[in-house]
């Protein structure tokens, strides 16, 4: 697989590949066994790097990803609350989106929530407090999120909800609940209801 | 849940195995009517193991997971792995458990067993009868290959802006559901899921089902199971006032959700396909209470508050209808 073919695999799982190209990709994906080998390696790599299993060595990029990883996390640690610069991590899979949450966790720093202490780390509110973290891939448009308790209390809701919803429908809430992006992971308010009723 | 959604409930299984028996005469892709593949692709849920990795689009965004499906004794398990962020979703017959390693934090949502269904997969899949032609149009459309492998296309077109519509790539031997399009006005695509690699193994081992981490210190916050399962004391009379054509209760259950105070309802509507769940609890803190409308995807949320009673309906369906169902919400007559 040619290197921009990695990229374009990079920049689609970091969510940077305009709608135009992403369409493009999928379809190449359907067509071609090498990209979608490419796609669940790069999924595997992930996993890999999160539970500590497996020979991500043997992918050879190991010594890259780390050190990417951890770079991020010191910028990050010293940043706090400052947010990521918006941008991907250069060609690396590995580091799929660069989330705070992951990098810091991978690179032993203690997640940025907790040293603020109190219960305010707690339950629902640690839960929600994604919605006010400073993500790199934050992008503005017209909505705007809620404050954390009340998102918290929507996501349980779409919990509860998940166990009745036709399977079609669950998956993307799945994806929604399990991402760690701050756009994704997210209840957000529209500024104008009417234009999406 | 109301006497006549425990029968609608019970009577599946029954409704299943005739149509087990009526598919299993059928050699696969022998359906012609995309009903009958719609059907076939219900009963694939429940029977087959898989492993695959997913891709879900949405808007400029993406995200990738791992699914594994096990059937083991007629019990399903499903573990679902984001690739980014390490969390995990694990549904079995009793519980849901949703795992948030960066928060170091585990929702454990327990199920009514006895009212559930058999599968946590196909729940609330509808089988051709459960797809109204009066609701829905349901078409084969244009093929293509999905992972690797062909598929049999199916549109299924909503007659009304209330409910979403879906377009779903089945393959084309196992009629297990590749590619997913969750279609809205104009034809627009809100959301797209796809399988890019899936592999259907005779055996699945417990650890490939089991949490990926060590979970024994993390904060565990648990929703017990419904009171009763929805006895009829759970129905406190609450309900939706208007519903667009077709939706009818099919759940009625108490304190469902975590962080809810005592005196959650939970009432569940159908169409057969979309669902949209009404949650009623005494008011919050207007601070604490999202008074409107929300999205997450194309999941849509309303919130409003009668009666001193916050109302938020939520559903996969477009903003129009949980608006709809939480406005025209209302408590029992004195």
């Amino acid at each position: 697989m040619s290197l921009k073919s990695e990229e374009q695999l990079s920049a689609f799982l970091d969510g940077e590949l305009p709608p135009r190209e992403m369409e493009l990709l999928l379809a190449r994906l359907d067509r071609e066994p090498g990209q979608r080998d490419a796609l669940a390696r790069y999924a595997m790599i992930g996993e890999v790097i999160r539970t500590g299993r497996g020979r991500v060595e043997a992918l050879g990029i190991a010594g890259h990803v780390r050190l990417q990883l951890e770079r991020e996390a010191r910028e990050q640690a010293a940043a706090a609350a400052v947010p990521a610069p918006a941008g991907r991590a250069g060609w690396m899979p590995g580091a799929i989106a660069a989330t705070v949450a992951l990098v810091a966790v991978l690179a032993g720093v203690p997640y940025l929530l907790q040293g603020r202490g109190g219960e305010a780390a707690q339950g629902a509110a640690q839960l929600a407090a994604l919605n006010e973290e400073p993500l790199a891939s934050i992008t503005p448009d017209t909505a705007r999120r809620l404050n954390p308790k009340a998102a918290a209390r929507l996501t349980g809701y779409l919990v509860a909800h998940g166990q009745y919803a036709n399977q079609l429908s669950r998956n993307t809430f799945d994806s929604h609940l399990v991402s760690a992006r701050a756009e994704r992971a997210s209840w957000r308010m529209p500024q104008d209801p009417q234009r999406v009723r | 849940m109301s006497a006549s959604g425990r029968r609608a409930v019970a009577c599946q299984p029954a409704a299943a195995l005739l149509l087990v028996a009526a598919l299993a005469a059928q050699p696969a892709g022998a359906a012609d009517d995309p009903r009958d593949w719609i059907e076939r692709m219900v009963q694939t849920l429940d029977r087959l193991n898989y492993e695959g990795t997913l891709v879900h689009v949405h808007g400029q965004d993406s995200s990738v997971m791992r699914i594994t499906q096990r059937v083991q004794d007629g019990n399903v398990t499903e573990k679902i792995t984001s690739a980014d962020a390490g969390r995990e979703i694990i549904r079995t017959r009793d519980e849901v458990t949703c795992i948030f390693p960066d928060q170091r934090t585990v929702l454990v949502e327990e199920r009514d067993a006895a009212g559930a269904p058999d599968s946590p997969l196909r729940s609330h899949l509808p089988g051709s009868e459960g797809l109204d032609p009066a609701l829905y149009n349901v078409a084969f459309a244009a093929t293509e290959r999905v992972a690797g492998r062909p598929t049999q296309a199916i549109a299924i077109r909503p007659k009304d802006g209330f409910r979403y519509g879906y377009r779903i790539w089945l393959d084309r031997d196992t009629a297990m559901p590749l590619k997913t399009q969750l279609v809205g006005d104009d034809n627009a695509i809100l959301e797209q899921i796809l399988f890019t690699e899936i592999t259907l193994p005779k055996r699945i081992p417990d650890s490939a089902v089991r949490p990926s981490m060590s979970i024994e210190t993390f904060s565990v916050r648990r929703s017990p199971a419904p009171a009763a399962g929805g006895a009829p004391e759970a129905d406190t009379g609450w309900a939706a006032g208007e519903l667009p054509a077709g939706f009818r209760l099919t759940v009625r259950q108490a304190k469902v959700a975590p962080d809810a105070g005592d005196g959650l309802q939970h009432l569940v509507y159908s169409d057969g396909l979309a669902t949209v769940s009404l949650f009623i609890e005494p008011a919050v803190a207007a601070s604490e209470q999202a008074e409107g409308l929300s999205q997450i995807g194309a999941a849509n949320a309303y919130t409003t508050t009668v009666d001193g009673y916050m109302v938020t309906a939520v559903g996969d369906v477009p903003a129009r209808t949980v608006e709809l169902l939480a406005r025209s919400a209302r408590p029992p007559a004195p």
